[in-house]
């Protein structure tokens, strides 16, 4: 494990500073920090894509921007139907766990393995997704579980996943100034590529990516490396924090009330 | 040929040219400067820098001239007081008081003529009350606040210091000595009314407190329109993380044909008329909540188009191992080796007779050029090149003898022409008819609130927008938009106006371009001077 990582660190530091500089302008331009208005063009270079090993770009990500390592960023892991969930990272025995809904903090720069099982809708299969976590939000200070970056799992990605299918999916946080009032996140904007295009740069288009997801039918074996399950970066499972998207329709509708009842109780004050 | 006509025009356009390219004061030697006489005393004293420029152009008889007030404002403004302040004669004797007289000029480095604010302190301490009278009240004041004076509570409350002052009819804005009396005799009674007495006569030479520039119990400042209020103090550093409202992003909102452009998502504005009635558009501040949203990017993968391209992979690995077990790549390169071998053979026979030939040609070429340096090309260069230099310090020394006068009178009716424009170029006239209307341009000035900073999906935002005529004359058409970001949505019913003394507003929803909303809040009356309103909505946050 230790090994891998060191391996990596040194692929990292040694890649040629124009790559580097490539990368800063491209994937993580100003104009991405700082805010865009429009999405960017297709001018430059990406030098990476969904087709990149596995925790290159987040190997890249971390040799750039030089991650804190104490920074947990939340992550929402949600199976449909709920299901058991367990976090490997750079070990064949996960280090963490929880059933669906499961909050998890972990670093930044960083690859994790899942293992997801036990789902009542499909009785007797396991997928092991990966999770590439390349950047981090910045919530108000002790608020950070209230905003988890969402890993959500399809119907449809399982079943992919039980063909054999590869499924890879970059989340990246939405431009405000360009969105839409439809949710991409929840499937009602279909946003899907070609595999010959490049996954990363569409979703550098339209926002920061933040993750890059792999549902795949590849299973561990005795053999595995420790690479297959991640490279070694801290986890910590959180208490989840119930969110109202997760809930039934009624009790959304229920607690929406609620919300708007107390912002104008508020108000009067 | 140097006293043609002709020739002395050259001699002042060169002239004229090395003046505007080098400044005059590089161009004057030392000798020249040495027929000038030294500048009086005075004078260098006042402004050295103006001194040194006005050396060397100036004469004596001049120099008066020379002391029109300099470039920046403001010693204009320091000598536009000392204007107005020899209009109304100060009496030094009212001002210092029985210790501080004119004769006796204080320390204190305030009082002098050349601080315009001193001059203002100066004009409103002679239409105050004489300094005895003062001295006399403040003793009473302190004698009254000694026999109601608490001796049990040595710390004096706020409260106390201020209902001490209160009590004090006369209004005089410099007496700070009055807190340290009702503060000190609280704590330390007949010592400190003495030393109060010591620092009263003192008033005009020690330290004081500076008295605070806003009031006491001022509660909240409104944003400036520059502001983002948002949930952490740097909203601006991860923008998007936030959802944004208000301000103007992006291109500023004006007028184009008459109607209004560069209304951005996010952008809150009030469109107002003066008395006069133009319109005016001003903006809001920013209020940021912090509402991330994600999206997914996707693609799959299958298996049969692996099985393909790993299949056409090792086809053609096949191929390129195959093709290298042959000679072709052998054959070329001994086919290539020949070649060479052959080329030098032959660049050994015949050739080598052709190459003196070319070396034969560059050493003619070689000839040729020194051939041009000899010649009359290279005559006719440094001729040129030597009668420009000398021709340009013929012109120098020729043109400064006869030119100075010229040019230094010239120079020193424009420098004061314009000083002298400059001074009393109306700018403080233009001021003054503006303080002379009697009242302030009728303007709007919003703030935007947004509860709660921290929203997810499906939350309620409640906004709050409060508008403020901050000039006396009223103003009209008063019109409020805000162009919300696509990601909050209006909830219908929630809007509300609220302007005093009766008024109310409209509220119209429409779509904008960018597949969002546009709230609209006309006022129906106008919005008198210091007037104030709030618009209260609410909106989800997508």
């Amino acid at each position: 494990m230790t090994d891998q990582r060191i391996n990596c660190s040194e692929i990292c530091r040694s890649v040629p500073s124009l790559l580097a500089a490539l990368l800063i302008g491209g994937i993580l331009s100003p104009a991405t920090v700082f805010g865009q208005i429009q999405p960017r063009s297709d001018a430059y270079h990406q030098p990476l894509s969904q087709h990149s090993p596995p925790g290159q770009t987040a190997a890249w990500m971390n040799a750039i921007r030089n991650y804190d390592m104490t920074w947990l960023q939340p992550l929402q892991i949600e199976v449909p139907g709920g299901g058991q969930v367990d976090v490997y990272s750079g070990y064949n025995h996960p280090v963490g766990g929880g059933y669906s809904p499961m909050l998890v903090a972990v670093n930044v720069g960083h690859v994790y393995r899942l293992r997801v099982s036990g789902m009542p809708k499909y009785p007797g299969l396991e997928i092991y997704p990966s999770i590439e976590l390349i950047d981090h939000l910045h919530p108000p200070a002790g608020r950070e579980n209230e905003f988890p970056i969402p890993i959500i799992l399809t119907d449809r990605d399982i079943q992919i996943a039980e063909s054999g299918q590869l499924v890879t999916r970059v989340i990246y946080l939405e431009q405000p100034q360009i969105a839409q009032q439809l949710n991409p996140l929840r499937r009602e904007i279909p946003q899907a590529v070609e595999p010959k295009d490049n996954a990363l740069q569409e979703a550098d288009r339209l926002g920061r990516p933040m993750a890059i997801i792999r549902v795949g039918g590849r299973r561990p074996s005795t053999n595995s490396p420790p690479a297959f399950f991640g490279t070694g970066g801290h986890v910590e499972v959180r208490p989840a924090v119930i969110n109202e998207t997760m809930l039934p329709p009624g009790s959304v509708k229920m607690q929406k009330r609620a919300v708007v009842r107390n912002v104008s109780h508020e108000i009067r004050k | 040929m140097h006293n043609s006509p002709f020739k002395h025009f050259r001699r002042s356009l060169a002239s004229l040219s090395l003046l505007a390219a080098t400044g005059c004061a590089s161009m004057m030697g030392t000798d020249y400067r040495a027929e000038y006489s030294e500048p009086p005393q005075s004078f260098a004293t006042a402004d050295q820098e103006t001194a040194e420029l006005s050396r060397p152009e100036f004469s004596t008889e001049l120099a008066p001239d020379t002391q029109q007030p300099a470039e920046t404002a403001e010693p204009l403004i320091a000598l536009a007081a000392v204007d107005e302040a020899k209009e109304q004669p100060i009496d030094l004797a009212a001002l210092f008081g029985e210790v501080a007289s004119a004769d006796a000029p204080s320390s204190d480095t305030r009082v002098t003529d050349e601080n315009p604010f001193d001059l203002i302190e100066k004009k409103q301490r002679s239409v105050s009350p004489p300094n005895f009278v003062l001295r006399r009240l403040a003793d009473q004041q302190a004698k009254t606040a000694l026999e109601n004076a608490d001796v049990s509570d040595p710390n004096p409350t706020p409260s106390e210091i201020n209902g001490s002052q209160s009590g004090n009819p006369v209004h005089n804005p410099f007496a700070e000595f009055e807190p340290q009396q009702s503060a000190a005799v609280d704590s330390n009674g007949p010592a400190i009314v003495r030393i109060s007495s010591r620092a009263n006569a003192a008033a005009a030479s020690t330290f004081r407190a500076a008295e605070p520039r806003l009031p006491g119990n001022q509660e909240w400042c409104p944003p400036a329109a520059s502001v983002t209020v948002g949930a952490t103090q740097h909203p601006q550093a991860y923008p998007d993380e936030y959802i944004f409202d208000g301000g103007d992003r992006d291109t500023p909102v004006h007028y184009f044909g008459g109607a209004i452009e560069g209304l951005d998502t996010e952008d809150t504005v009030a469109e107002f008329k003066d008395h006069k009635g133009d319109s005016h558009i001003k903006a809001s501040n920013r209020v940021a909540v912090y509402a991330p949203r994600f999206g997914a990017v996707e693609t799959a993968t299958g298996p049969g188009i692996d099985v393909k391209i790993d299949k056409a992979a090792g086809a053609r690995d096949v191929a390129g191992l195959g093709a290298l077990h042959e000679e072709r790549g052998m054959n070329m390169n001994v086919a290539r080796t020949p070649a060479s071998g052959v080329a030098v053979r032959s660049s050994a026979g015949g050739i080598e007779t052709a190459q003196p030939a070319h070396m034969g040609r560059k050493t003619e070429t070689v000839v040729m050029s020194s051939r041009v340096e000899q010649g009359f090309e290279a005559m006719t260069t440094r001729g040129l090149g030597l009668l420009e230099i000398s021709d340009v310090h013929e012109l120098n020394l020729q043109i400064l003898e006869p030119g100075n006068s010229n040019t230094t009178t010239f120079v020193g009716q424009r420098a004061a022409t314009s000083q002298a424009t400059e001074t009393y170029a109306m700018f403080r006239l233009a001021s003054m008819t503006g303080s002379e209307d009697g009242g302030v341009k009728g303007e709007i000035h919003i703030t935007k609130e947004a509860s709660p900073l921290m929203a997810k999906s499906n939350d309620v935002i409640t906004f709050r927008i409060h508008f403020r005529n901050t000039g006396d004359y009223n103003v009209s058409e008063v019109r409020i938009i805000d162009n919300l970001t696509p990601r909050l949505v209006y909830i219908n019913g929630t809007g509300e106006v609220k302007v005093p003394d009766g008024g109310a507003g409209d509220l119209s929803v429409m779509p904008n371009k960018d597949g969002g909303q546009l709230l609209q809040f006309e006022l129906d009356q106008p919005l008198k001077g210091g007037q104030s309103g709030t618009i209260t909505f609410q909106a989800k946050v997508l």
